[in-house]
């Protein structure tokens, strides 16, 4: 007996010695560990008595890996976390929150969050999947599989742009690590040298299916060698042992050493969820894992080596029992969130005034009628934009695929490496996923990133990180982030490169809540809405027309906005209202010079944003004319102008005096021949005969 | 679950009906076919049976009231029930009432009636109509092809209607005086128009207060203001002329004296002459199809089939059944129609269906001592014929003065569609048929022309 405490007391002091950690904590370890198995085990009773909600995915058993690798990080750190975040979110909060009181709140705020409550961390928005307190350095749990590993990137690229020594830790599971996500983030944060931790908890199971049916590797850790980083395997039951491998490897990142790859392999004592009978596991291996449990093995070594005392110990789980009670009564008492909360937290507000679009609207006019402003391409108006935000502001930075030497694809972005060098305009891997990701944890980390995606028909592989991570955080967070991003990508027809480089897919990014959409058509137009996009708070995807980057206008040298969500009325008429967008635009003005040849005069309204959408404009016209025809790029299936039909119907009804008419592209994948593509995109002669049809 | 007592529709026209009385009482026992309740369409009555057996719970409805047909008004249920209906009676607007009644309400026009088509009007057009108070019925279509009534339409009807000041506009709404019912013939209606109008009716309505002599006092509503009304559409539509002239009825006095010698006791009755000129007249409408037709707005439509509407008087307003394809029918059969017509418009059993859809309509003062009038066209028909008293006159007759039974026939007729010389020429030959009523036994089957 006397030699065990003596060894087991020789074996805890080691690893204290070597990572500098008192007795006190070590205590504090315990504690939250403790604390976290009692919140899930209640949950896990809320959950079976029907009183809680939604699934929950408990972390019971696998506390040592939070808590140890938390606990090797400064409080100015950050952390990403997983669907499976509770343990993540409570190490965290416990960390930064210095008194009883304050670990209390955070405490009941996560409870309360779990249960939907008004009073929870995201104000009930997000639920047991999204906890998050960015504002302490908590980017975040998603409820996508691998969906934080690029974000937790992009966080980390902010702080070696910004030139912090801040560290990002990420969690994720076994699962994620087969994940394109997996592959391009880690790919990327390695060749930056990038302060990030990848920690990923092997519990053994995706879900159902073990590791050996997911990889032929018996170590997540060895793909480290593929991204030339340290890759190492810790005890998951163990947090000691956890702390100081990730102490290790923080240390690393903070020195500018670049990222590792952590595997810790645990297990976790319930199922995926509450509805998994775990018919994949046999009763004996959940047996030979619980015996190892990090709370009691922790426990008992502290009561062997003399550093725990029976009697505190039973304190410390009487105190955090009664701290649990509080929270779960503070959670029943809070209110539920008002319904019309249901409509707030979406966007950000915006950064323009009334101000600002009546000063625009002057403008607009002076562009119109002063022929001595100089004219200039789409392409250099795009550049000018970039470059007066950049100087403008530090924070803004250029990333994507060829942006730098190379200038963009269609280079707009040509020449800025030359004046702000290659880390604000940076070239990177083509991995389209994590330069979305990258961006919306950037964004989130303070910076304002501007991502380029090379083709719209490219935006689909980055989908999951714009739009379930980046568009949606402010408003499963509670609000409480911004997202200030702005992807600038090109589509539309018109070079004869068929139906991977030719697509309008505007509506793919409309339909999601808490993105802005933008596609203007003309050199002003551009720059003014490009500079505002960069200066708003909210994600923007700015979608630019391959075949008006040399098209020419009038462009003033003065630093001027456009504010999002104000149309244009490029050409006033009184028969027909025509509505429309980027490079139809132009079309469209054709057509109603040709149809003013036959008495048809045409109002050419251009929307310049689809979101905002400037829905008021367009219903003005319409108490005038009483006929919209709708023009539009996109395949007619569910493309935007049906949007714009939907708002005239409810809005405009009776002031239609025909039926709506809409020119798009036919159901087809965009042609490669000129012949075909003329037949499937909008032609001048179809917008002519749309409107005198709607005259008839 | 209480079934429903509802209005149901009597006819293809029938919207609304007024409750006569109600003939069983509230929380009474009712079998399947008890009798309920009595209602009054336009020009029928009906009575409304129990569908089911039960306590009869009613609607909040009296005597009196008009309802919409398809109008919930009572439930057959449990003691313990009340009246309840989805379908109140205040939630029936116009709107939804079409919707419920579809699909049996999808006018089906009967090959031989036309009636109008839905009315296709932009929403923009509509809600125009709505502001200028302009009927749709009245506008004349210009979009898509014709068929769909724009907004262009409705400033092209409403600037041929006078234009109102918003004043005057606002002084007769706050008095009740519906836009249309003025006729006032001016480009412009101002605030002096309107006070004028007010003050002549105030007027009016106070020398009446200060009357005591008349007797009974009724306003005009129910049957008589659908007659009222239907009269004064014709009046209004139709550019009337009337021609008489003289026919010896000598041949037809002796043929119906024949006829009831020879069937009254066989067929139970004898054809009347109302029988024997109904037959005559359809004769002539065949020959001469142009007074056989039914104008609308810019479109008159001739038929090749007789549907005579015969005028009857009633204890409750004068009542035009129509005697379908007249042509097809023997005298006989021509006659009991006409019998069991009347009997059932006499009784208010007749069905609305059998009330509408003529194509000519006679009208017979003849029994009231009556020589010559002016009957009123039954519009959409554009002609109407007046039959007076046969009497016995002295009239030359080879040469000599003799006493003949004579008749004066009154034939009005739409001057809008025909002219005086057709018409003039129709009303020759239904005298040359009444003088010589053996030549109808062969023209009326078509074999001469």
């Amino acid at each position: 007996m006397q030699t065990k405490s003596i060894r087991m007391l020789e074996e805890i002091s080691a690893q204290m010695e070597e990572q500098g950690i008192t007795r006190q904590e070590l205590l504090e370890y315990y504690r939250q560990m403790l604390e976290i198995r009692l919140l899930e085990d209640q949950i896990a009773t809320l959950l079976s008595k029907g009183v809680l909600r939604g699934a929950s995915h408990l972390y019971a058993g696998q506390e040592a890996v939070a808590v140890g690798a938390i606990a090797a990080l400064r409080d100015d750190d950050l952390i990403t976390s997983t669907h499976r975040g509770h343990g993540h979110a409570h190490a965290h909060g416990d960390k930064v929150a210095k008194s009883a009181e304050a670990k209390q709140e955070h405490y009941n705020r996560m409870m309360a969050e779990v249960l939907g409550k008004a009073t929870g961390y995201c104000k009930g928005k997000g639920g047991s999947m999204h906890i998050a307190d960015v504002s302490h350095g908590n980017l975040g749990a998603t409820g996508i599989v691998g969906g934080n590993i690029p974000v937790a990137v992009g966080a980390a690229l902010a702080q070696k742009l910004m030139a912090t020594d801040r560290v990002v830790l990420c969690f994720f599971g076994d699962g994620a690590s087969n994940t394109g996500n997996f592959h391009e983030a880690l790919n990327m944060a390695s060749l930056w040298n990038l302060p990030v931790v990848f920690v990923v908890e092997n519990n053994l199971y995706a879900m159902s299916v073990p590791w050996k049916k997911a990889s032929k590797l018996e170590n997540i850790a060895d793909r480290a060698v593929a991204y030339g980083i340290p890759g190492e395997v810790v005890d998951g039951m163990d947090v000691l042992a956890i702390r100081g491998v990730v102490a290790k490897a923080v240390e690393r990142a903070r020195n500018g050493l670049g990222p590792t790859l952590i595997e810790a392999k645990t297990y976790r004592y319930y199922g995926h969820s509450h509805s998994d009978p775990r018919v994949y596991r046999t009763k004996d291996e959940e047996k030979y894992w619980r015996e190892r449990d990090p709370i009691l093995s922790l426990r008992s070594k502290m009561l062997e080596a003399g550093l725990l005392k029976p009697e505190e110990s039973t304190a410390i789980e009487e105190n955090a029992k009664k701290k649990l009670n509080l929270a779960l009564r503070f959670s029943e008492q809070s209110p539920q969130p008002l319904p019309e909360e249901v409509d707030t937290d979406v966007y950000a507000p915006p950064k323009t005034t009334i101000k600002d679009k009546e000063y625009e609207t002057i403008l607009r006019q002076k562009v119109q009628t002063d022929s001595s402003i100089r004219q200039i391409t789409y392409a250099a108006a795009i550049q000018e934009a970039l470059r007066e935000e950049m100087r403008r502001d530090e924070r803004v930075f250029i990333f994507g695929e060829d942006v730098g030497l190379y200038g963009g694809a269609y280079g707009a972005t040509r020449g800025l490496i030359d004046e702000f060098g290659e880390w604000r305009v940076i070239d990177t891997p083509i991995s389209e996923a994590t330069i979305g990701g990258a961006a919306v944890g950037a964004a989130m980390a303070g910076m304002r990133p501007v991502a380029e995606i090379m083709y719209v028909d490219f935006t689909p592989l980055a989908m999951d990180q714009i739009a379930n991570q980046g568009a949606k955080n402010r408003y499963m967070f509670g609000g409480k982030t911004t997202v200030p991003l702005v992807i600038r990508t090109e589509g539309g027809a018109g070079r004869a490169i068929a139906a991977h480089h030719s697509q309008s897919l505007e509506a793919l990014w409309t339909h999601f809540p808490g993105i802005y959409v933008v596609m203007p058509a003309t050199p002003y137009d551009v720059k003014g809405l490009l500079k505002a996009a960069i200066r708003d708070d909210n994600p923007v995807m700015f979608i630019e027309h391959k075949m008006l980057y040399k098209e020419k206008g009038p462009v003033p040298e003065e630093d001027y906005i456009i504010p999002l969500g104000v149309a244009d009325i490029k050409r006033k008429g009184k028969h027909v209202t025509l509505v429309t967008y980027s490079r139809m635009v132009l079309r469209c003005l054709e057509a109603a010079n040709i149809l003013a040849e036959e008495g048809i005069d045409v109002e050419v309204i251009d929307l310049r944003c689809l979101k905002p959408l400037d829905i008021e404009t367009v219903v003005e016209s319409i108490k005038k004319t009483g006929r919209f025809v709708g023009v539009t790029e996109a395949y007619e299936n569910t493309c935007f102008i049906n949007e714009v039909m939907a708002q005239v119907n409810e809005l405009a009804f009776d002031y239609l005096d025909a039926p709506m008419i809409r020119v798009a592209a036919r159901n087809v994948p965009v042609p490669r021949a000129e012949i075909l593509e003329d037949q499937a995109i909008p032609n001048i002669e179809r917008i002519c005969q749309a409107c005198r049809k709607v005259l008839e | 679950m209480a079934e429903e007592v509802f209005i149901p529709k009597f006819g293809q026209t029938v919207e609304e009906v007024t409750i006569i009385e109600w003939l069983a009482e509230d929380g009474s026992l009712v079998q399947p076919g008890d009798e309920l309740l009595r209602v009054e369409t336009d020009k029928a009555i009906f009575t409304i049976e129990a569908p089911s057996s039960g306590v009869l719970h009613r609607g909040p409805y009296k005597e009196g009231d008009i309802l919409p047909i398809l109008t919930v008004v009572a439930t057959i249920g449990k003691e313990n029930e009340r009246f309840e209906s989805n379908e109140q009676r205040s939630d029936y607007s116009e709107e939804s009432y079409k919707q419920t009644s579809s699909p049996e309400s999808i006018e089906v026009p009967p090959s031989s009636v036309p009636t109008n088509d839905k009315i296709f009007a932009s929403p923009r057009a509509r809600r125009v109509a709505r502001e200028k108070g302009i009927p749709l019925e009245s506008i004349k279509p210009s979009g898509a092809g014709g068929r769909r009534i724009i907004e262009k339409d409705v400033l092209n009807a409403a600037a041929r209607k006078p234009k109102w000041t918003p004043l005057a506009q606002k002084i007769a709404e706050e008095a009740g005086i519906s836009i249309e019912s003025l006729e006032i013939d001016k480009a412009r209606i101002t605030k002096e128009d309107i006070l004028n109008v007010l003050e002549k009716s105030q007027n009016v309505k106070s020398s009446e207060k200060f009357d005591d002599t008349f007797v009974e006092r009724t306003s005009i509503k129910g049957i008589r203001a659908l007659i009222a009304e239907h009269l004064r559409v014709s009046v209004q539509e139709t550019a009337r002329v009337t021609l008489t002239l003289e026919a010896d009825a000598s041949e037809l006095v002796s043929l119906r004296s024949k006829l009831k010698e020879r069937y009254e006791s066989l067929w139970g009755f004898s054809p009347s002459y109302l029988d024997l000129i109904g037959k005559i007249v359809t004769t002539a409408l065949l020959i001469h199809p142009y007074m056989n037709a039914r104008s609308y707005q810019d479109i008159v439509e001739k038929y090749h089939t007789v549907n005579l509407g015969i005028a009857v008087d009633t204890e409750r307003g004068l009542m035009v059944p129509v005697i379908r394809g007249a042509e097809k029918l023997s005298l006989r059969k021509f006659a009991e129609t006409l019998r069991q017509l009347i009997n059932a418009a006499r009784q208010g059993t007749i069905s609305p269906d059998d009330l509408q859809g003529g194509t000519f309509t006679i009208t017979n003062l003849g029994n009231y001592d009556i020589d010559v009038f002016t009957p009123i066209i039954n519009y959409p028909e554009i002609a109407i014929l007046g039959i007076g008293r046969i009497a016995n006159r002295v009239v030359p007759y080879n040469n000599e003065i003799a006493i003949r039974p004579m008749v004066i026939l009154s034939l009005v007729f739409d001057h809008r569609l025909v002219d005086g010389a057709p018409a003039a020429r129709f009303l020759q030959e239904i005298k040359r048929l009444i003088e010589d009523p053996t030549l109808w036994l062969i023209e009326s089957i078509g074999e001469v022309r």
